[in-house]
């Protein structure tokens, strides 16, 4: 038989699965193993990246500055220069993280290719959303389109460049493939100045048809747009609507192309078939030249005119696209959705909805505050919990999940309570967190686990100080009486320094003052102050607060102090007379009821019984002399 | 009250990629300029590492074409790397090529450290362990050859840089877990522990088997609240810094522990990591912060007599309790950083600071008197 076989194992981190080929079950189950390997989620891998994690943390610096200037502001309400200044910082670090691992990739990667158009289509979406709805508004939209071209539409900067490096080996730049793709891609993006200036690198430049676009272009009116002058722009258009008319361009087509793009000529887009990749570099020109008066509301009719003249290829639109479009449609709920399913993680969609409701962008039915901050909420709480899965990010994580009002501290809790505690630094690290969002509950839990830990390796003494660092009463009582087997067993009573500082702290717990005072004892009786000592020891006895199975420790102790050797009376006969009292019961307890509470098993209880005899013995005998003497 | 970093002050930061847990200079030439090297430690990575940066070297220079070159931009320059495994705990150069780090697994491993590579010369494994299972070695401090190290498992051992196998136990087994460990002189150590203690330990009493008893204790801080950072005057040795859990400054002079020790400071909202006298102008003190502060403590002007009265005009300035913290000149190096500040080293006018931002800061043209 030959069968295969597989193994899984797993935690929060990863999971490992196993292959093996079973060749016999009976009478030994024989086979081979073929192979391992890990599964681990993509964050994992993704966040180890130098540079996506340099994204991770620069972001959240801007994120909580966010948070805490608009909680400081006046209605917590920022006003638009403010939140474009954060837009502006957010898009740096996306800027820095996408060149950086272009200049950082150790060859070809496809992830790494993957997040880069990740990246670079969520800077193209965000400095859109910068304009469409952080931006104050007022100006002309065409103008701020054009803006929004020249940052994120660089295909003509790229030819620029390749004709730049050929006319240095000697090449005539209007011989140059893409030198006309590159004058018609400037001047659809409303790059006049851009487009004369390659233009004047033609051989043919003083040509009349050169010199008259020059002219045009160089009176390329756009601050008139600003300015809502909106007849000075016509006039221009008039200007080069009768120039193509009167056929000044007629021995240079490429030219006249130039001019119906500028005329506002539907002739051009004909001519541009074959130039223009995808309705984005049509949509500008469309806007500026075609529509110049337009207003935000019309540019979706305005996109949708564009996708029309240049559809996509294979009939369906990219997440990109669907994002842009909802947009320029002002359907900012349906552009995050679609954003969301062209995203690598949860940083995009999580920080731009954060930045889109500080800056009042509607996001859903008028009036759904609800819908808002719960969807904050959501994608807050998303990316967060994608932070805590991550080994080293959890104070990252915990942040955000700190400034989620609703169930932020739910997330927290449940979160932290995951995280392994196995070194002491990382204890002292969360227990710090615990104290900054005010999880006591987590820290209680922290100091638990650190106790446990020591307790099972026999460290008594410096789980005592962790059981502390708990504040848990029961916990502390569990500790202490351990610590006192361990001296009735050994010995050695350890912590003696510990003792000695615990100041107040040692009212958490009566095992933990029983202690405090027995060790008090001892020092009384190192330095010689029996009298004392002997009062604090029968306190000690008479008060019943030491553990049951300690009190043998005790009677010992106790016996000493009632044999001293120069024949001093250290137990009056006030104290020896409750002792003997303390021992009736007891001896009852023990011989007839047979309670073996004193002692650890039956055996032992014939050997407590004949302390307890030699002890009265002593006591009565202590009574005499303390009667003699008085 | 805290002021704000002064406008002279020159601020590089490079993001490294890994929690820094500590930053050393390297041991320069000269004691009144920065070194041109620096060394970090990271922690809670899945695999942490000590490297070794340049804050000078050209890229070309520091690199062959084998390797791939740093991203445009850099501050500093990383020159060679060695991992380690596990957390790096503590770090200290014993000379200018030697370079010691503790580790959470319990190891003090001992680094030849060069701009080409870094190579373990050797390592004690495992001093540290909590039964079977080891345990951090915490904390680390090197006086000529002389090393000692204290970890989680209240342990304090000596060892010798020159002797591999010689290995002496300090302390009996009631101590609590050391949290930070310095030498004050040659023969004497202090340790600062997880109950708030401090204890200092004299090197040339022959202890028994299970070591010796501290010859002092003193009670820094609660019983609730760590000792977790340790810094010693570098013109007098007994005068002691400290820093804790709660976010607590103060400062004792082991000579006079009789008296009461002056009052605790509240100055952060979290364990202080690291504390530390500037090694030349020793008026000026460094503290960093759980909480993301970097305070420059100044108290050079607690040296003129008006704020002093008769009795405690000889006393160090650190030690004047109340008046230090009415007049002591408080300013924050980092005022925007928001995650943990761990670690801070200081060489000449410049601060080398670590932190959980994965990010190293250089402050530098820091006002000293």
């Amino acid at each position: 038989m030959n069968s295969n076989s597989i193994a899984l194992a797993g935690n929060h981190e990863s999971m490992v699965v196993s292959l093996s080929k079973i060749s016999q079950l009976k009478p030994q189950k024989t086979g081979a193993h073929v192979g391992s390997f890990e599964l681990v989620p993509l964050t994992q891998t993704r966040f180890s990246n130098p540079s996506v994690r340099r994204l991770i943390i620069e972001s959240h610096g801007i994120f909580v500055n966010l948070q805490a200037q608009t909680k400081a502001s006046v209605q917590e309400q920022l006003g638009a220069d403010e939140l474009v200044s954060f837009s502006r910082q957010y898009r740096s670090v996306l800027r820095s993280a996408c060149l950086s691992l272009q200049e950082t990739a150790q060859g070809p990667s496809e992830d790494i290719a993957l997040l880069c158009d990740i990246y670079r289509g969520g800077e193209l979406v965000w400095s859109l959303v910068e304009l469409l709805f952080i931006q104050p508004q007022g100006g002309s939209v065409a103008v701020d389109l054009v803006d929004w071209a020249q940052l994120n539409f660089t295909q003509a900067d790229e030819y620029t460049c390749e004709i730049l490096k050929a006319a240095e080996s000697g090449f005539r730049p209007d011989q140059q493939p893409q030198y006309w793709n590159a004058a018609w891609l400037f001047v659809l993006s409303g790059r006049c100045e851009d487009a004369r200036r390659l233009l004047l690198s033609h051989s043919r430049k003083d040509d009349a048809a050169f010199r008259s676009i020059d002219e045009l272009l160089k009176k390329f009116p756009l601050d008139a747009l600003n300015r809502d002058d909106v007849s000075a722009f016509s006039d221009w258009q008039e200007e080069v609507g009768s120039r193509l008319r009167n056929q000044h361009f007629a021995s240079y087509p490429q030219l006249e192309t130039i001019a119906k793009i500028l005329a506002g000529n539907d002739a051009a887009w004909g001519d541009l078939r074959d130039v223009i990749d995808s309705w984005h570099e049509a949509f500008v020109g469309l806007a500026l030249y075609f529509h110049p008066k337009l207003r935000v509301v019309e540019l979706g009719e305005v996109a949708e005119e564009a996708l029309r003249l240049f559809p996509v290829s294979n009939g369906s639109l990219s997440s990109l696209d669907q994002t842009l479009l909802a947009l320029l449609e002002m359907d900012v709920l349906e552009a995050l959705r679609s954003l969301s399913s062209c995203s690598a993680d949860w940083w995009l969609v999580s920080h731009l909805t954060d930045l889109l409701i500080k800056a009042g962008a509607q996001l859903g039915p008028t009036g759904d505050e609800a819908t808002q901050v719960d969807l904050r909420e959501f994608l807050l709480l998303e990316y967060g919990s994608s932070l805590m899965a991550h080994d080293s990010l959890w104070q990252i994580g915990a942040d955000y999940l700190s400034w989620c009002p609703r169930n932020g501290r739910a997330y927290l809790e449940a979160f932290f309570d995951k995280i392994p505690v196995d070194r002491e630094h990382k204890a002292l690290k969360l227990m710090s967190a615990c104290a900054k969002y005010q999880l006591d509950s987590v820290a209680t839990s922290v100091a638990r686990q650190m106790t446990v830990k020591l307790l099972s390796a026999g460290r008594i003494n410096i789980a005592l100080g962790w059981c502390l660092q708990a504040k848990d009463p029961a916990l502390v009582s569990f500790v202490v009486e351990r610590a006192l087997l361990e001296y009735g067993q050994s010995g050695l009573l350890g912590s003696l320094h510990l003792l000695e500082h615990l100041g107040d702290n040692a009212f958490i717990s009566p095992a933990l003052i029983f202690l405090q005072k027995y060790h008090e004892f001892h020092s009384l009786l190192k330095a010689g102050e029996l009298l004392k000592a002997g009062q604090l020891l029968t306190d000690l006895i008479v008060s019943k607060v030491a553990p049951r199975k300690f009190w043998k420790v005790l009677f010992a102790d106790a016996l000493l102090l009632l044999d001293p050797s120069d024949g001093q009376v250290i137990i009056d006969k006030e104290a020896t007379y409750q002792l003997i009292e303390l021992l009736q019961s007891v001896t009852t307890e023990v011989t007839a009821l047979r309670s073996n509470a004193f002692v650890d098993s039956d055996a032992d209880r014939n050997e407590f019984s004949e302390q307890m005899t030699a002890f009265r013995l002593a006591l009565f005998r202590n009574l005499g002399k303390a009667v003699c003497l008085s | 009250m805290v002021n704000a970093p002064f406008s002279s002050l020159s601020e590089r930061a490079q993001f490294v990629c890994g929690k820094v847990r500590k930053v050393r200079w390297a041991i320069g030439v000269d004691r009144t300029t920065a070194p041109d090297t620096f060394a970090t430690g990271t922690w809670d990575q899945p695999v942490n590492d000590v490297s070794l940066w340049s804050t000078t070297a050209s890229r070309s220079a520091a690199f062959d074409s084998s390797a791939s070159p740093p991203p445009a931009g850099d501050t500093f320059v990383q020159l060679s790397r060695f991992e380690i495994g596990a957390d790096c705990e503590d770090l200290v150069f014993a000379t200018s090529k030697t370079l010691l780090v503790a580790t959470s697994s319990g190891d003090v491993r001992v680094l030849d450290v060069t701009p080409d590579q870094i190579v373990q010369q050797h390592a004690w494994e495992q001093l540290h362990s909590l039964g079977s299972l080891p345990c951090a070695a915490s904390c680390l401090s090197v006086h000529g050859t002389d090393v000692v190290t204290g970890g989680e498992d209240g342990k304090i051992i000596r060892l010798d840089l020159n002797r591999v196998d010689a290995k002496t136990k300090i302390g009996n087994i009631g101590l609590s877990s050391v949290r930070s460990l310095s030498h004050c002189g040659k023969d004497q150590v202090i340790s600062g522990h997880l109950t708030g203690q401090l204890q200092v330990w004299d090197l040339r009493v022959k202890g028994d088997r299970e070591g010796g008893d501290p010859c002092q204790t003193l009670a820094a801080s609660t019983a609730l609240d760590a000792v977790t950072s340790l810094g010693v005057h570098p013109a007098q040795p007994n005068l002691v810094a400290f820093g804790t859990q709660l976010g607590s400054v103060g400062f004792c002079d082991i000579r006079n522990a009789y008296r009461p020790l002056p009052d605790l400071l509240p100055i952060a909202s979290g364990p202080i990591w690291e504390i530390a006298f500037h090694p030349l102008y020793p008026d000026n003190c460094f503290t960093c912060a759980d909480d993301g502060t970097l305070l420059h403590w100044d108290a050079a002007a607690l040296k003129q007599s008006s704020f002093r009265s008769q009795d405690a005009s000889r006393m160090n300035v650190w030690l004047l309790g109340a008046a230090l913290s009415d007049h002591v000149k408080l300013t924050n190096l980092l005022p925007d950083q928001k995650l943990p500040v761990n670690s801070v080293d200081l060489a000449g006018g410049s601060v080398l600071v670590g932190s959980d931002s994965e990010l190293v800061h250089l402050v530098e043209n820091v006002l000293l008197r």
